[in-house]
C-alpha cells in the first residue's frame, strides 16, 4: 500500500538544506505518488482507464486514478492531474503521461508502453488490484 | 520500362521479409513495438549495482539514470515506462521505506544481460 509520509520537514527558515536525504517536501511526496502510478503493476487498473476512457490532452485528477485502483491517496493534492499525449514519434503504442499541479505548476513526464499494458490478460489486472 | 518503386505499385506484392532486426542480446530488452525507446539502453549500460533496484511487490527492476531519469523494466525485459523526474529524496524515501531494494549481484547481472 503506498502512503507517503505527509509531514513537512523543511527547517524554520524553509531551507531545504536541512533535510535529510531519505525526506521528503512536498514536491517530492507528488513526484512518489505520481511516479508510482506508472511504476507498480497494482496501479495499472487506473492506467487502463487513463488510455481507454480518456481521450489525449484530457485531464483527470490523480487523486480520482488511485480511487480506480482501489488504492489510498489521502496524501495527494487534489489539484494534481494527469493526462496523456500520442506518442511525437507517432509509435502507436507508446505514449507520454503528463502530470500537472497548476498551483506549483510542478510537472513530471513519463513515457509509457501502452502496448505492454493491453496485452496483458485482464485476470492479471484484476488479480494486481486484489 | 522502368518497374515502379514496390511501394508505389498497385500489383499484388509478396508478403514483407521478416524484421531486419537478427535476435540478439540486445533484442532482450524491448518494447510492446518492438524497440525500447533510446535513453533506456544508454542509461542501462552505464549503470552500475547502485543505479540498480527491484520493486519487492511486482519484481520490476528500477533503474536510475542521470538528471533524475527512471526506467522500470519488467523482469524478463520489457521496458514498462521511463520517468523524469523521480528525485533523489523521492527515491531514497522508497529505498528507506522498502518499497524499492537494491538488486542482488545476480539480479544485477541479469539486467546488464538485456543490453550486453
Amino acid at each position: 500500500m503506498v502512503e507517503y509520509d505527509l509531514r513537512r520537514t523543511t527547517s524554520s527558515k524553509g531551507s531545504r538544506t536541512w533535510l535529510s536525504e531519505a525526506e521528503m517536501d512536498e514536491e517530492d511526496i507528488q513526484n512518489n505518488y505520481c511516479a508510482d502510478l506508472v511504476s507498480l503493476t497494482r496501479l495499472e487498473p487506473a492506467l487502463l482507464h487513463l488510455f481507454g476512457a480518456k481521450r489525449f490532452g484530457e485531464w483527470v485528477k490523480v487523486v480520482e486514478l488511485y480511487r480506480i485502483a482501489g488504492q489510498p491517496a489521502e496524501g495527494i493534492k487534489p489539484e494534481v492531474v494527469a493526462a496523456w499525449l500520442p506518442s511525437p514519434t507517432g509509435t502507436s503504442g507508446d505514449a507520454i503521461v503528463l502530470f500537472y499541479d497548476e498551483d506549483s505548476l510542478w510537472s513530471m513526464t513519463a513515457w509509457y508502453d501502452v502496448a505492454r499494458l493491453r496485452s496483458h490478460p485482464p485476470a492479471a489486472v484484476a488479480a494486481a488490484v486484489g | 520500362m522502368a518497374t515502379p518503386p514496390a511501394d508505389e505499385s498497385d500489383e499484388p506484392v509478396s508478403p514483407p521479409p521478416p524484421p531486419a532486426i537478427t535476435p540478439t542480446d540486445h533484442s532482450r530488452l524491448r518494447s510492446g513495438q518492438g524497440r525500447p525507446i533510446g535513453q533506456v539502453v544508454n542509461d542501462m549500460q552505464r549503470a552500475g549495482p547502485g543505479d540498480v533496484f527491484v520493486q519487492p511487490e511486482d519484481g520490476r527492476y528500477v533503474v536510475r539514470g542521470p538528471n533524475a531519469r527512471e526506467h522500470v523494466i519488467e523482469s524478463d525485459g520489457e521496458h514498462v515506462t521511463s520517468i523524469r523526474p523521480r528525485t533523489d529524496a523521492a527515491h531514497k524515501a522508497r529505498l528507506r521505506d522498502g518499497r524499492i531494494r537494491p538488486a542482488t549481484d545476480d539480479e544485477f547481472q541479469r539486467l546488464k544481460d538485456l543490453v550486453k
